[in-house]
C-alpha cells in the first residue's frame, strides 16, 4: 500500500511543481545489505524511509533519490558526515548541510516537504536581522532538533 | 553551518546523550541547548550564545518576548531514554 493517498500525491505534486527552482537530490543512507544487521540498525525504519522518498520523487522530476550503504559507500558516508542510518543528505548543488536522520513521517512528513522546497530554492524563509546576525557568527554551528513523529 | 533534524526515538543514543525528554529540543555544538520552539529572534540569540562562547548573553535582535522562555514542548514517552 503506498505511503501516500492519492489526494495528497497531488497535493505535494503541485506545491512541488510551483515552488521547487533547483533539482535536489536525496541521498539516503542505509543499514548493511546482505542480511548483515549490526546493532542499533532498524532495517524496518529504513525500508520504510526508503518508500517514502521513493514515493516523493516520483512527484517531481526535480527530485530524485540515490540509494548509499552505509559500508559499502563508506567514502561517500564520510564525505556527508553519516554515520547512522537511516539517513538522508539533501544537496541543490551546494550541500547547505542539512540532514536528516531517522523515518520522516506523521507531523515530520512535512518537515521534509519543507527542507526539500528550501534547499531546492537556496534560502530559508529568515527575516534580514536573523540573517545578519547569523552572518556575524565567528565560528561554526551544530544543530541538533530532535524530533518524534507524533 | 549543519543542521541535522534527528528522530528521538529512533536514535536513543543520541538522545539519551543530550538528555531529550520533550521534544522538539535543539541541541547547538553539543554544548547550548533548548526545549521546544522558540521566536526566531530568541533562536537565533542562543545560537549566538553557543557560538560566541559562555558568557556572552548574545544579541536579541527583532524580537520583544522575554528571552529565555521556552516554547510549547511535548514530553517524550516515559520510560523511554531514562537509564
Amino acid at each position: 500500500m503506498p505511503f501516500l493517498n492519492p489526494q495528497d500525491a497531488e497535493t505535494i505534486r503541485r506545491r512541488f511543481a510551483s515552488d521547487l527552482e533547483a533539482p535536489v537530490r536525496l541521498l539516503l543512507f542505509l543499514p548493511a545489505t546482505g542480511g548483515l544487521a549490526l546493532p542499533g540498525e532498524d532495517w524496518e525504519i529504513a525500508e520504510y524511509t526508503r518508500r517514502i522518498l521513493t514515493e516523493v520523487a516520483a512527484l517531481s522530476d526535480k527530485v530524485t533519490l540515490e540509494e548509499y550503504g552505509l559500508l559499502s559507500h563508506a567514502a561517500a558516508a564520510s564525505r556527508y558526515g553519516i554515520e547512522q542510518v537511516p539517513a538522508i543528505v539533501f544537496l541543490a548543488g551546494h550541500d547547505y548541510g542539512v540532514r536528516y536522520l531517522g523515518m520522516p513521517a506523521g507531523y515530520e512528513f512535512v518537515t521534509l516537504l519543507e527542507v526539500i522546497i528550501a534547499v531546492s530554492r537556496g534560502r530559508a524563509e529568515l527575516a534580514e536581522p536573523s540573517r545578519a546576525a547569523l552572518a556575524r557568527l565567528p565560528g561554526e554551528v551544530h544543530l541538533q532538533v530532535f524530533v518524534t513523529p507524533t | 553551518m549543519r543542521a541535522e533534524i534527528v528522530e528521538a526515538t529512533e536514535f536513543p543514543d543520541l538522545a539519551r546523550r543530550f538528555n531529550v525528554y520533550a521534544v522538539p529540543k535543539t541541541v547547538i555544538n553539543g554544548t547550548h541547548e533548548f526545549v521546544g520552539a522558540l521566536p526566531e529572534p530568541h533562536f537565533v540569540a542562543a545560537v549566538a550564545r553557543a557560538v560566541g562562547g559562555e558568557g556572552d548573553e548574545g544579541e536579541v535582535v527583532g524580537g520583544d518576548a522575554t528571552p529565555g522562555a521556552e516554547g510549547e514542548s511535548t514530553p517524550l514517552d516515559p520510560g523511554r531514554n531514562h537509564e
